[in-house]
C-alpha cells in the first residue's frame, strides 16, 4: 500500500514537471543539462530511492513463477474479467469523487480568492486545510460513525419518523465516494485556488462591461483562465482517489473492492508477491494512462478556449 | 452644448467612513471629450465607475441618454469602460477580444466578422486579428483595448487612465490618436487622468476633482486663464500664489501687496471682504522683469534667487520683498542673459493676467 501511493504520487509530480516544462528542452551537452537542472537534483533522489528503486525491485517479481521467465501473470489478470470489474470499479469512484471534487472546491476556492475580506482569508485557508492534519483512518471512522446501521444520520431519521427502517449507506460506493471527496477537498480547492488568485479581477469587470451577465462573465473569462488549476487539481486528485486504500476498505467494507485493496490482499494476507506486483503495474500503467489523457486534454483545453470557446 | 449625453446630479458616495465623492454635479454634452482631473484619491475614479455601473451612488442620479441608469447593471448600460490595465482577455484572440461584447448582444456572425475587422484596421492592427495580448506590445495592446469597446458603438465610452502605462514618447502619440478617433466615431468621452497635460492636450471640457468634491468645470482655456481656486491654479499648469489685501471692488478690482497698489482687471466674483486678504494666482508666463515701469502694468520690487536655461523657456526665480518664491517666465533669452542672481528687478504684469483665487 505505501508503495503504491508513494507510486501514485511520483507519478503527479512527473507530470506537473512535464506541465510545467511546455517547452520542449533543447538538447545541448550533459553537462550543461545537469548545471540547468541541479535544483531537482534533491526530489530526483528521492524519486529514484524511494520509488523508482523499490519499483524496479518489484517489477521483475512479475515475470517470474517458480523461478520461469513468464508473462503468465499478466495474461491472467488482463485475462480475467473480476479484474477488469475491479478496475472499471476504481476508475469510476475515482472519476466520480474528482468531479463531486471539483464541483464543490471550485465554489469554496472562488469565494477564498474572490469573496472573503482580506483578513479573514488565512483562516478560511486554515479551515480549508485543516482536514489534512488528522488521519484518513480516523476520518473514516468518523464517516463509520455517521453512516452505520445505527449512525447518527439513521437514528436521526428514524428518530424523526422519516425511513421505518435504517437505510443501508455504508459499505456502497456512496459511501466510498463520500470519503474520498471528504478527504480530496483541499487539494483541488488550493490548486484552483493557487491559479485564480493569478487571474485579473479587472477581466470579469471588463466581460461585465462588455455586455456578458454575472454569470456568463464567470464562464467565458474566468473559468477558462483557471483550466489550468481545475485540470492540476483534478488530476491530483483523481490518481489520489486511485491509489488510495484505507477509505475504500473502511467505508467500502470487504466485497466491493478496489485495486489497491487487491494489491494489498496480494502482498499482506496471500503473500502473493509476483501477482501483487503485476496488479500494481497495471494500476500504475493505468494512473499513467489517466494523466496522459488529462495531459492532453490540457494541452487542448487551452489551446481550445484560445480558439474559440467565446 | 444643448444636447446632454450624461448628467449627473449631486453624486455621492462613500467606502466604510471615507467619502471618496461629495455631491457631484455634472454634464457631458453629446461627442464631447471631457476629462476628469485630480490627484490618486480625489474620486474621479470612482465617479467613473459609478457611470459604468461598477459602483452604486449612495445619493444622487446618474442618466445617460436621458434615462436613469443607478439601478441598471454594468452589462446593461450603453457605456463602454478602457481599463487602465486594458484588461484584454489573455485567453482571446484579438479577433475574439474584439468579437466579445458583440456576441453578447448577439450579433450575427457575418456583422461581428464585418464589424471587428473595420476596427482593427482603424487602430491599424488587421494584421494581428489572431494574435493572443500577450504577443502585443504595449501601444497595440492599448490600441486593442480601444477597438474592443469602440466596436460596441457605446453611447459614452469611458477611460480609466489608459495611456498611464505607457513611456512618454508613446503617450504624446496615443494622444494624438486618441483624440483623432474621438473625432472620427463621435463618441463621447470621459476620461480619468492625473496629467494636467494629458487632460489640456486632450479635452473639450475639464472637471478638475480634489478630497471627492468638483473645483471647477469648464473648457481648458476658461480652467487655465480664470481657475477659481488656489488649488485649481497649481494643479492645471503652473502658478504663483500672492497673498493680497483686498482695496476696492470695482473695474479695475484694487489690491494692495506690500504698500503698492495692484489692479486686476477681472475679478470675477470676487473672494473675501474688503480690506480682507485675498489670494491672487498668476501664471508664471505671465510674469515678466521690466527695466523701467510702464503705464498701466502692475509691479513688485523682488530680488532674483535662481535662473535656469531651459531652451524653450527662461525661468527666473524670484523672491518678494514679503518672502514668497515666484517664478517668471514671461523673459526673452536676451533680457535673461542680461540679468543675474542677486539683483533686485521690478517684476511685472498687466492687470488683464492676475486672477483672485479662493484657498
Amino acid at each position: 500500500m505505501e508503495t503504491n501511493i508513494r507510486a501514485d504520487r511520483g507519478a503527479v509530480t512527473m507530470t506537473i514537471d512535464s506541465l510545467a516544462s511546455s517547452r520542449p528542452s533543447r538538447s545541448g551537452s550533459a553537462l550543461r543539462t545537469m548545471v540547468r537542472i541541479w535544483p531537482l537534483f534533491p526530489a530526483l533522489a528521492v524519486l529514484v530511492f524511494l520509488f523508482a528503486l523499490p519499483l524496479a525491485l518489484m517489477l521483475p517479481e512479475s515475470f517470474v513463477v517458480n523461478g520461469e521467465p513468464t508473462v503468465a501473470i499478466y495474461t491472467g489478470i488482463l485475462g480475467d474479467a473480476y479484474y477488469w470489474s475491479v478496475i472499471g470499479r476504481s476508475l469510476r469512484l475515482s472519476l466520480l469523487a474528482t468531479l463531486l471534487c471539483l464541483c464543490l472546491g471550485y465554489p469554496v476556492a472562488y469565494y477564498l480568492v474572490r469573496l472573503v475580506k482580506p483578513g479573514r482569508k488565512r483562516i478560511v485557508y486554515m479551515v480549508v486545510i485543516a482536514p489534512l492534519f488528522t488521519s484518513a483512518v480516523i476520518r473514516a471512522m468518523a464517516w463509520l460513525m455517521l453512516l452505520g446501521r445505527r449512525g447518527m444520520i439513521n437514528e436521526a431519521l428514524l428518530n424523526a419518523g422519516l425511513i421505518d427502517a435504517p437505510l443501508r449507506m455504508l459499505y456502497t460506493d456512496g459511501a466510498v465516494i463520500i470519503g474520498l471527496v471528504y478527504i480530496m477537498i483541499p487539494f483541488m480547492v488550493l490548486s484552483v485556488a493557487a491559479v485564480l488568485e493569478n487571474v485579473d479581477r479587472t477581466l470579469e469587470e471588463a466581460a461585465r462591461d462588455l455586455g456578458a451577465s454575472p454569470l456568463g462573465a464567470f464562464w467565458r473569462v474566468t473559468f477558462p483562465l483557471t483550466l489550468p488549476g481545475v485540470l492540476a487539481g483534478s488530476f491530483l486528485v483523481f490518481a489520489l482517489c486511485l491509489s488510495s486504500y484505507v477509505t475504500p476498505a473502511l467505508l467500502g467494507g470487504g466485497r466491493n473492492k478496489v485495486m489497491a485493496q487487491l494489491i494489498f490482499e496480494q502482498f499482506m494476507r496471500l503473500f502473493n508477491w509476483p501477482l501483487g506486483a503485476g496488479i500494481s503495474c497495471v494500476l500504475l500503467v493505468v494512473t499513467l494512462f489517466v494523466i496522459w489523457g488529462y495531459n492532453r486534454a490540457l494541452a487542448r483545453s487551452i489551446g481550445g478556449t484560445r480558439g474559440g470557446l467565446a | 452644448m444643448a444636447d446632454t449625453i450624461v448628467s449627473i446630479e449631486g453624486v455621492r458616495k462613500s467606502f466604510q467612513r471615507i467619502v471618496a465623492v461629495d455631491g457631484v454635479s455634472l454634464t457631458v454634452g453629446r461627442g464631447e471629450f471631457v476629462s476628469l482631473l485630480g490627484p490618486s484619491g480625489c474620486g474621479k475614479t470612482t465617479l467613473l465607475r459609478m457611470l459604468a455601473g461598477f459602483e452604486a451612488p449612495d445619493e444622487g442620479r446618474i442618466a445617460i441618454d436621458g434615462a436613469d441608469v443607478v439601478s441598471v447593471p454594468p452589462h446593461l448600460r450603453p457605456v463602454n469602460m478602457v481599463f487602465q490595465s486594458y484588461a484584454l482577455f489573455p485567453h482571446l484572440t484579438v479577433f475574439d477580444n474584439l468579437a466579445f461584447g458583440l456576441r453578447r448582444k448577439r450579433v450575427p456572425s457575418a456583422e461581428v466578422s464585418r464589424s471587428v475587422n473595420g476596427f482593427l484596421a482603424l487602430v491599424g492592427l488587421e494584421d494581428y486579428a489572431l494574435r493572443f495580448p500577450s504577443q502585443l506590445s504595449g501601444g497595440q495592446q492599448q490600441r486593442v483595448a480601444l477597438a474592443r469597446v469602440l466596436v460596441n458603438k457605446p453611447k459614452v465610452l469611458l477611460l480609466d487612465e489608459p495611456l498611464a502605462a505607457l513611456d512618454l514618447k508613446l503617450r504624446k502619440r496615443m494622444q494624438l490618436e486618441l483624440k483623432q478617433l474621438q473625432r472620427e466615431v463621435g463618441i463621447s468621452f470621459v476620461f480619468v487622468t492625473h496629467d494636467q497635460d494629458e487632460a489640456l492636450a486632450l479635452s473639450d471640457k475639464v472637471a478638475v476633482m480634489n478630497g471627492g468634491r468638483l473645483l471647477q468645470y469648464d473648457t481648458c482655456r476658461e480652467i487655465y486663464d480664470r481657475p477659481r481656486t488656489e488649488f485649481v491654479a497649481n494643479f492645471l499648469g503652473e502658478a504663483n500664489i500672492l497673498s493680497a489685501r483686498l482695496v476696492e471692488r470695482g473695474a479695475p478690482t484694487l489690491l494692495e501687496i506690500s504698500g503698492r497698489r495692484i489692479a486686476v482687471s477681472d475679478a470675477g466674483e470676487a473672494h473675501g471682504a474688503l480690506s480682507q486678504s485675498v489670494l491672487l494666482a498668476l501664471r508664471p508666463e505671465d510674469v515678466s522683469v521690466a527695466g523701467s515701469a510702464q503705464e498701466g502694468v502692475n509691479a513688485l520690487p523682488a530680488a532674483v534667487t535662481d535662473k535656469m536655461f531651459l531652451g524653450n523657456s527662461c525661468d527666473l526665480f524670484l523672491r518678494t520683498d514679503d518672502g514668497v518664491a515666484v517664478l517668471s517666465r514671461g523673459l526673452d533669452r536676451d533680457a535673461f542673459d542680461r540679468i543675474a542672481v542677486g539683483d533686485r528687478v521690478e517684476m511685472s504684469w498687466k492687470p488683464t493676467s492676475g486672477r483672485i483665487v479662493a484657498p
